[in-house]
């Protein structure tokens, strides 16, 4: 017995362990205390077998359903091993490094378009040809014998190329893939930069992308129309260099309306130094920052973001990807996000098996107002006319209140509601409490009301009971001073004292029997009352009665209406009351002729109440004694303290019953008393 | 110590107390003679003597105090002592204004008891003489004549002889002679003695004048 509670235990160990932080420990922990304070072994093993069972439960259920897991997770992963054959490789080509933030963009885009529910599961391969570092031709010869070899084997399904330059030099050093795979070629305006207009692909698409710089510009200018400054700060690089070019170009447009300052060809802390000391009043516009005088590589947002950040002059910057950098407003940009997404949507044709000549560029969204929601608020531009509706806001501060209106507002009602609900169950508690005050302080009161009946009861009782023992203690007093004298004066004989004391003895017995007597009606309470079946009852009492009866030649009818008929109530008590009318009615019809004495005890059902009643065929009641009958001490008998029938009222009151008395009007008293029927259907 | 004649009766419903009490008056040297019910009492002889009664008020039938209202009645001259069980102050009250000697209630004191009844028997005792007097005085004036009545109410006025004889038309002479004869006939020997016995015998003058 002790290994197996031991196993057990070790079990719960186990159980324990596993399961923290599940309600189960609570169980466990609340057993395992009992395991430890129980003394009762028996007790303990049910205890055990039980737990056992729960736990064997438990481990069936979880086994169950570790292997409903396992069978769905082998279902995923051939699902997924099928799906694998299909996979398409696409090889994006950019022409600069990988640390542009509009290369991420664009894939960014790319993969947006690609991955939307319909797409097939693909593979996307980045290949950077950094021509902005270094303008060798031999680099990209490398390169592209790099890519042939590379793809020799895993040729991909699409190409995207990135311009400027990448076609044309993937192209002329004759990348293989490029010959029978489609491709999409991204290149920038071949009017605005000088690229070499591009070779005629006849697997790919074209799209050339025109950067609207003056647009961006106007755009600006709109947002701050008084500022008539505007400088233009770019990096060293190439790529640097050639965006300069483009916004010099595009500057001689506002040439009568605004005054521009080219800064590049310092290193960014000196940069930094000019910019703080540029007007609040100015523009300041960043194309590209890639690196300083010195070489030193820059990452544009993060220079963005430190220039604006020294700079008291709203920054712009003129494409999406700088605008996510907390420094740049924004403005008329040029977005690479949606361009990656029309790539990749062109992409998705193309693997459709859509013919390239079918294939509609969407340009119209490469271009898109979008501006830091922060800066904004920071130029006071929130308002501003200039900015278009349908514009993009990055950045923006959370206004908790219009964008979770519903959550907040449903949140509120139902705190509202359970705070009703709440202030309800309070209220509810406090009423009951109250109701259940009430009720103590009315069950209280009755309990007083039902004491002061009963002490008024007894005042009247020892009020009697005074009036009653003084006879037989003045006549006990009177007999021995009587002896007393008798001696004194030597007249005393022996038949006197022997009378007086007989009489003294008789008296004291008196005394004792109405004592005895009223200790009855004093002890009537804190009896246990139960379900009484009153019929049998009063069958029962007649028995007893039965004897005096024969004595007595009294012949005895019971009827009854209904039976059984139960009460709740102290047997003996009720059964004191029935003998004592019984007696009574024995007692009346002492003077009646013996052939006549009929008693009658009935038993009525009326009104969920029984009535209880004895009928003599003696001389009736006196009419001066009606309203004493049932007051102690009161009798017309020599015999007795007329006791019974207060005796028998304080019984029936204290069942919450009713006890009269009248003349039958056939003859003779009739003594009834009711009380409340259970129900016996 | 006692004359024999004197009487205590005891009135009570409870027979131990009847007997009790009795016995323990005639240990008193008392005698005694005891009912239990007013009824009883008063279907006794009339007592003429010295006594007094020992009354309980809660009396099946007539209670004490119908008793007592009944022997007012009958003149009886006979002192009422209450005893009681039951008493209260308003009972006590009701009953000593109606002339009752005094109120037991029991259990009573021996001392109290035998007092009460010793004062009753005085009072008995005074009571009777002047009973006893008044009846003598009633049997004298009886003795006389109508004529000799009719002068005694005169000479109750205080008038003289003479005057009396002119009131009756009759001569002085006469009136001494019907003097005479009421003083041998009252057996006294003056005036003042005529007046004292006529006055026991509540003989009125005023009923002379008219």
């Amino acid at each position: 017995m002790k290994i197996t509670i031991m196993t057990q235990l070790k079990f719960f160990d186990f159980f324990k362990n596993k399961c923290k932080g599940w309600s189960i420990l609570f169980k466990v922990r609340h057993y395992d205390n009992c395991y430890l304070c129980s003394i009762n072994r028996s007790k303990l093993m049910l205890v055990q077998s039980n737990l056992k069972l729960i736990f064997r439960a438990i481990f069936r259920s979880l086994f169950f359903l570790f292997f409903l897991f396992f069978l769905f997770f082998l279902f995923a992963l051939s699902s997924e091993s099928y799906a694998a054959k299909k996979v398409k490789t696409i090889a994006v080509f950019f022409s600069m490094d990988a640390n542009l933030p509009a290369y991420a963009n664009l894939l960014e885009g790319i993969r947006n378009s690609l991955s939307e529910e319909t797409a097939e599961p693909y593979n996307l391969l980045t290949e950077y040809l950094d021509i902005g570092r270094s303008k060798d031709e031999e680099h990209a010869r490398h390169l592209v014998e790099l890519y042939n070899e590379k793809f020799q084997n895993n040729k991909p399904d699409l190409l995207i190329t990135v311009g400027p330059f990448t076609y044309s030099l993937l192209t002329k050093f004759g990348l293989e893939a490029l010959k029978n795979t489609p491709s999409i070629n991204l290149e920038s305006d071949p009017l605005v930069i000088n690229t070499p207009t591009p070779l005629p692909n006849p697997n790919g698409i074209f799209i050339n992308v025109k950067f609207r710089i003056s647009e961006t510009l106007k755009h600006a200018f709109e947002l701050f129309p008084k500022y008539r400054e505007v400088y233009v700060i770019t990096g060293n690089s190439n790529t640097d260099f050639y965006f300069t070019g483009l916004l010099k170009k595009n500057a001689a447009e506002f040439k009568s309306t605004h005054h521009f300052t080219f800064i590049n060809g310092i290193t960014l802390d000196s940069m930094l130094l000019v910019v703080g000391k540029i007007p609040s009043k100015s523009i300041v516009i960043i194309p590209l920052y890639l690196a300083d005088k010195n070489n030193v590589p820059y990452s544009t947002p993060e220079a963005i973001r430190i220039i604006s950040e020294n700079c008291n002059a709203p920054v712009f910057p003129i494409f999406d990807s700088f605008l996510k950098t907390n420094g740049g407003i924004g403005g008329f940009l040029f977005s690479y996000i949606y361009v990656g997404k029309e790539t990749g949507r062109i992409a998705k044709e193309i693997f459709d098996g859509k013919p390239l000549r079918e294939i509609i560029v969407h340009k119209k969204g490469f271009y898109q107002y979008m501006y830091d929601w922060k800066q904004l608020k920071k130029w006071h531009l929130l308002d501003s006319n200039a900015i278009p509706s349908e514009s993009l806001f990055f950045n923006k501060e959370h206004d908790f209140i219009a964008e979770y209106k519903w959550y907040i507002l449903s949140g509120i009602l139902f705190l509202i509601l359970e705070s009703f609900l709440i202030v309800f169950l309070i209220k509810l508690i406090i009423r009951q409490k109250a109701i259940g005050k009430q009720k103590d302080e009315a069950e209280e009161l009755y309990r007083i009301l039902v004491r002061e009946g009963r002490m008024m009861m007894m005042v009247e009782l020892t009020a009697s009971l005074s009036h009653e023992l003084n006879q037989p203690l003045t006549a006990i007093l009177y007999s021995a001073q009587a002896g007393d004298r008798f001696l004194e004066s030597g007249k005393l004989d022996y038949n006197q004292a022997k009378e007086i004391f007989r009489n003294i003895i008789e008296d004291d017995k008196r005394a004792a029997a109405l004592i005895s007597s009223v200790k009855s009606l004093m002890k009537m309470e804190n009896r246990e009352k139960e379900n009484v079946n009153l019929t049998s009852l009063i069958q029962e009492t007649l028995y007893i009665f039965n004897s005096e009866a024969i004595k007595q030649n009294i012949q005895v009818n019971y009827e009854q209406d209904h039976i059984p008929v139960f009460i709740f109530g102290d047997k003996i008590q009720i059964q004191q009351v029935i003998l004592n009318f019984l007696f009574n009615a024995a007692f009346a019809m002492e003077s009646t002729d013996p052939g006549h004495r009929l008693l009658v005890i009935s038993q009525k059902l009326s009104k969920g109440k029984v009535i209880v009643s004895v009928h003599d065929s003696g001389p009736g009641i006196d009419e001066g004694m009606k309203d004493k009958l049932f007051k102690a001490f009161v009798t017309t008998r020599s015999s007795g303290f007329g006791i019974g029938l207060a005796v028998s009222r304080s019984i029936i009151e204290n069942h919450n019953g009713a006890i009269w008395a009248e003349n039958h009007p056939e003859g003779g008293a009739e003594f009834s008393f009711s009380i409340e029927a259970l129900d016996h259907a | 110590m006692h004359k024999t004649e004197e009487i205590i009766f005891l009135i009570d419903d409870d027979p131990s107390i009847r007997r009790s009490i009795s016995l323990f008056l005639t240990a008193a040297n008392y005698q005694v003679e005891t009912f239990c019910s007013s009824e009883e009492y008063l279907a006794r002889d009339r007592f003429e003597g010295t006594g007094c009664i020992l009354l309980d008020m809660n009396l099946d039938g007539k209670s004490g105090f119908d008793l007592q209202n009944e022997l007012i009645s009958h003149d009886s001259l006979l002192p009422i002592i209450f005893i009681t069980g039951f008493g209260n102050i308003p009972m006590s009250v009701q009953a000593l204004k109606k002339g009752a000697l005094n109120f037991l209630e029991k259990p009573f004191k021996e001392e109290e008891l035998l007092h009460s009844i010793a004062e009753g028997l005085a009072i008995s005792r005074k009571l009777f003489a002047e009973h006893d007097e008044i009846e003598k005085a009633r049997n004298l004036i009886r003795r006389l004549s109508p004529r000799e009545n009719e002068i005694l109410k005169y000479l109750l006025t205080g008038m003289l002889n003479k005057q009396i004889a002119g009131e009756l038309d009759i001569a002085e002479n006469t009136v001494k002679n019907h003097r005479q004869s009421i003083c041998e006939k009252l057996e006294v020997k003056s005036i003042p003695e005529i007046l004292r016995i006529a006055d026991k015998a509540a003989i009125n003058p005023s009923s002379v004048r008219e």
